[in-house]
């Protein structure tokens, strides 16, 4: 059922004629069905992002069966070009539209990553976090708009530290070794308890902040990221705190 | 978004940067509140970063209201040279409503009243809560950092 398409394009090719030709639903399933396993592959390139695989393996899997629907043998690009191309776009498109968990304007979304990106070049040119009016002047927006994507950046969906940011790269993977020395933390507030009912990783973030009193930039640069991207982090854990004590004492916060 | 839309009344002093913010409280206008607090620091020249710590503070000051609901959150926000003060006051639907009993701890769990504590200690200068007027009432006050100094 996964046949390699790299090794067998030309009868491939040969049986994409036949299927132009004669339009026949059963040829039609087999040849789909010969790219399943390319589906796959391509849904794994985008793993770990926060998506369960299943639903990644489906999104590339209908985005196959769509790929087939619109391919014109005819072009001289094989259909493996095609399908690859159609089903990156579609994951990419799936990661920008369900990466929101409420429903924010594409307009404000981008604004929103605009941010993200200039706040962390202008923190390096201007040696501190820059205020709204120098972010709206480098993006060429109001500062209304500015402080709109920014609540609107509340809306995106953090689903752990492993989300990839803008390059794609999970912040988890900036993380150095050492600093995992959760054993040792000998601050027995309620915070240090909390944490507990955090993922180790997305602990260090809290500790850093509210523990050790790391500002938003210095973590920032600590992990090679932005600091808009570390108050996103801080935020969702902290709304995780607060739902797992509301848990525990059947509050809805 | 529509930001705007479900105050009930929005006035702006703009002699002594007072804004004052009245509404439901409920946990899905608490933006109000953020958007209302990142605008007064804006002004005042807050960085992006000072204005991130702010959002969360303001949003642990709501909290313990929204989680009360039915009545209305009462905000002041004044920013003046380098400081934005905030304060927050929960008034009862009905003077019927058991406004005592909703101050006296029962309402939040001593461990989440805790967990704000430490994290407005590190975002703010100074904060607290207490009593006004017999209605729950919480305050914080955020200083601009001055760069160099």
């Amino acid at each position: 059922m996964t046949a390699n398409p790299a090794t067998s394009e030309v009868g491939v090719d040969c049986r994409f004629a036949e299927f132009a030709r004669t339009r026949e639903p059963t040829l039609r399933d087999d040849l789909i069905a010969e790219y399943f396993g390319l589906a796959h592959q391509i849904a794994r390139r985008f793993c770990n992002r926060g998506e369960p695989q299943d639903d990644l393996v489906q999104v590339a899997s209908l985005a196959l069966v769509k790929a087939f629907d619109r391919f014109d043998p005819n072009r001289g690009v094989k259909f493996s070009t095609f399908a690859v191309t159609y089903m990156v776009g579609e994951l990419k498109r799936h990661f920008r539209d369900l990466g929101w968990a409420v429903r924010v304007p594409r307009k404000m979304q981008e604004l929103y990553l605009e941010i993200g990106h200039h706040v962390g070049r202008l923190s390096q040119e201007l040696g501190r976090s820059p205020t709204v009016p120098e972010l709206a002047n480098a993006l060429g927006v109001t500062g209304d708009a500015v402080l709109e994507a920014m609540e609107a950046g509340r809306a995106y969906r953090t689903s752990s530290i492993d989300a990839p940011d803008r390059d794609s790269r999970a912040l988890s993977e900036s993380l150095g070794s050492d600093d995992f020395r959760f054993a040792h933390i000998d601050d027995q507030s309620v915070l240090s308890l909390a944490m507990d009912q955090l993922p180790s990783r997305d602990q260090l973030m809290i500790r850093l902040r509210f523990i050790d009193g790391l500002t938003q930039s210095e973590i920032a640069a600590k992990f090679g990221v932005s600091q808009m991207q570390v108050s996103r982090l801080l935020t969702a854990n902290i709304q995780r705190l607060r739902a797992s004590f509301a848990e525990e004492h059947d509050l809805a916060v | 978004m529509k930001m705007i839309q479900s105050i009930d009344t929005v006035s702006d002093t703009a002699r002594d940067g007072l804004i004052e913010l009245r509404f439901p409280a409920t946990l899905d206008l608490v933006v109000l509140a953020r958007f209302t607090a990142a605008t007064a620091a804006s002004r005042i020249g807050f960085d992006v970063a000072e204005i991130e710590d702010l959002r969360l503070a303001v949003d642990e000051l709501c909290i313990s209201f929204a989680v009360i609901g039915n009545g209305f959150v009462q905000m002041e926000f004044r920013s003046r040279d380098d400081t934005v003060t905030v304060s927050c006051e929960f008034t009862p639907q009905s003077e019927m409503d058991p406004v005592e009993t909703l101050a006296n701890g029962d309402v939040r769990p001593l461990l989440i009243e805790e967990l704000s504590e430490h994290l407005l200690d590190v975002l703010v200068d100074e904060h607290g809560r207490g009593i006004r007027g017999g209605r729950p009432y919480a305050w914080l006050l955020k200083r601009r950092q001055i760069a160099g100094a």
